[in-house]
């Protein structure tokens, strides 16, 4: 959808026309599932959430002046969303990543993966387990950044982070990622 | 030889090397195999963090999505029209139900005779004035009450008419 096309859209939407918003749902839908699924790990309350997000769009769309790109905005009203649910279950929003504290915990203290199950799961499926261990605004960049294709800057507006920050943290995090994935797996897996 | 870091394999895999670094980060990787099994796992890992899995909603998410907001809408514009509507016709009612029933000037005399407070023989010479207003006017109260009825009939056609509409969306 371009710009003019989006434009039209939202004032139909306005009007009250909520075929039209149907439309803009289809639309972002994916944007904001990937910013909900990813931050919050409670599956039940994830699609609620989603929901929240676009009655809270809805709500605000009159006062959209587009000073930025329609998926930027939506994409913030999601992150803003989820760091409002996780701030209710006081769950730490600004850890840091560590590296070493980090694999030595996942390798050693995760009961509910034994050895075996582990072996067969492949290499997509260990990593979502390590993105998800990710703290919340590491896990946040990667997915808009690889997922949903926003550049560091409207990464930086999505979440209030100067665009240095950004570019940094999502260094570490892939950093990280990767440190994970060689360290607790032969390397032999990585190149079938 | 010194190896290439993890931050020119991350530019050098996201496609954001100036041209300048591009051709000795490539030099360097014709010659290290090292390097080139770094830039592999990267690459593997950036290939994966690009897939769009275990996103999934339920299939009608929209449709629910935009009905809640029809609930919400019709909850807030409609109740407060329909609040309006019954509250019209409970007052209309009300002063129907004790003109017709109340026998007013005994009531005042009463009033008058009591030692209340000048307030209350205000509120009943209102009463009185109205009373006085309808048998002069010959107004007869079952009209009013009629009309009353046919408010409250309006409203609840309007709200069975407003659900069938939203329903069929
Ligand atoms: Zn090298």
């Amino acid at each position: 959808m371009n710009a003019k096309e989006e434009k039209f859209l939202i004032g139909r939407i306005i009007e009250g026309d909520t075929d039209a918003f149907r439309s803009f749902i289809n639309e972002y839908k994916n944007l904001v599932t990937h910013i909900v699924f990813r931050m919050i790990g409670g599956k039940n309350v994830r699609e609620d959430l989603c929901q929240d997000v676009f009655l809270k769009v809805y709500d605000n769309l009159k006062d959209f002046r587009f000073q930025s790109k329609v998926s930027t905005w939506v994409a913030r009203i999601a992150y803003n969303r989820c760091i409002n649910h996780l701030e209710k279950k006081r769950v730490p929003l600004f850890d840091d990543l560590h590296p070493q504290d980090a694999s030595i915990e996942s390798f050693s203290s995760d009961p509910s993966l034994p050895d075996k199950a582990a072996e067969t799961k492949d290499l997509q499926e260990r990593l979502r387990e390590e993105i998800q261990k990710l703290p919340v605004k590491f896990k946040t960049i990667i997915t808009l950044y690889h997922l949903d294709e926003l550049n560091y800057a409207e990464i930086g507006e999505v979440m209030q982070l100067p665009e240095g920050t950004v570019k940094s943290h999502l260094f570490r995090a892939r950093k990280h990622l990767k440190e994970q994935l060689t360290k607790k797996y032969q390397k032999e897996e990585l190149y079938p | 030889m010194k190896h290439l870091d993890d931050e020119q394999i991350q530019a050098y895999v996201d496609g954001h090397l100036p041209a300048e670094e591009m051709r000795k980060v490539k030099t360097h990787l014709q010659e290290c195999s090292f390097c080139r099994k770094e830039v592999q796992v990267y690459g593997q890992l950036f290939n994966i963090l690009q897939q769009d899995i275990d996103f999934q909603l339920s299939a009608n998410f929209a449709r629910r999505t935009v009905s809640r907001i029809k609930k919400k809408s019709l909850g807030t514009v409609y109740n407060k029209l329909i609040t309006v509507f019954f509250g019209l016709f409970g007052i209309i009612l009300a002063v129907n139900i004790s003109l017709y029933y109340v026998n007013f000037t005994s009531m005042i005399n009463e009033f008058k005779q009591d030692t209340l407070s000048f307030d209350l023989q205000i509120f009943t010479s209102i009463f009185e004035q109205i009373n006085i207003f309808i048998s002069q006017n010959n107004i007869d109260v079952r009209i009013i009450l009629f009309a009353g009825i046919i408010l409250l009939l309006l409203a609840v056609i309007d709200r069975f008419v407003l659900q069938s509409r939203t329903r069929s969306v």
